[in-house]
């Protein structure tokens, strides 16, 4: 039996050239973006934790080899 | 347990890059924080973005050092410690080796010890993973 859990909506049309390189604070439900910044600590200070997931947006023209 | 079926995301504005098998975690250190992470079987262990380490209430200097090595030329600095690992989607947390080194995304789920707690179904045809977390027997050698 399989369910279906996850980010129903693709946080790829949420993110913005503006956001490339940057750590991203998502709302719980991953629908919207409240905030991001160059650095993770202080994007935890203007946002806060609580519901909060965070996350890095990868740059454009960017081949990466994890 | 039962399988669970999450989706891809891509977490760039950059449409040429492919969808990825992402998935929300929860650290647990001294303190706790949510945060997306890659599944990646090409990594050995589980791979943290140093900025994270404050946040979580670990102390780098008393973790151990090792030597962190990729596709590129030479090795980097990286701290090594135990944490907490939860996947809330799983209604799962173990207990997880960790890395933490400066990388350019937020976090990479590696074989130790991600894939020894799940069974991990990648179909990237269809932009979905399947997780089924393992039930070790009590006896079981």
């Amino acid at each position: 039996m399989y369910y279906t859990e996850g980010m129903k909506t693709s946080v790829k049309t949420l993110i913005e050239k503006k956001h490339e390189g940057k750590w991203i604070a998502l709302s719980a439900d991953s629908n919207k973006i409240l905030g991001y910044a160059k650095d993770l600590v202080s994007l935890e200070k203007k946002v806060g934790r609580e519901g909060v997931i965070f996350t890095k947006a990868l740059r454009a023209n960017t081949s990466y080899v994890f | 347990m039962a399988w669970k079926e999450f989706e891809y995301s891509c977490i760039s504005a950059d449409s040429t890059l492919s969808y990825r098998p992402y998935i929300r975690t929860i650290l647990h250190g001294k303190e706790a924080l949510q945060l997306l992470a890659l599944i990646d079987s090409g990594c050995e262990t589980t791979m943290i973005n140093i900025e994270v380490a404050a946040l979580i209430g670990i102390e780098l200097t008393k973790c151990k050092r090792v030597l962190v090595a990729g596709v590129g030329k030479g090795s980097q600095k990286g701290y090594q410690t135990e944490i907490d690992i939860e996947i809330p989607g799983c209604n799962s947390t173990f207990a997880s080796s960790v890395i933490f080194a400066d990388i350019p995304t937020e976090m990479l789920l590696g074989q130790e010890s991600f894939f020894k707690n799940f069974q991990i179904l990648f179909e990237g045809n269809e932009n979905k993973f399947k997780l089924n977390k393992i039930t070790r027997l009590k006896n079981a050698n």
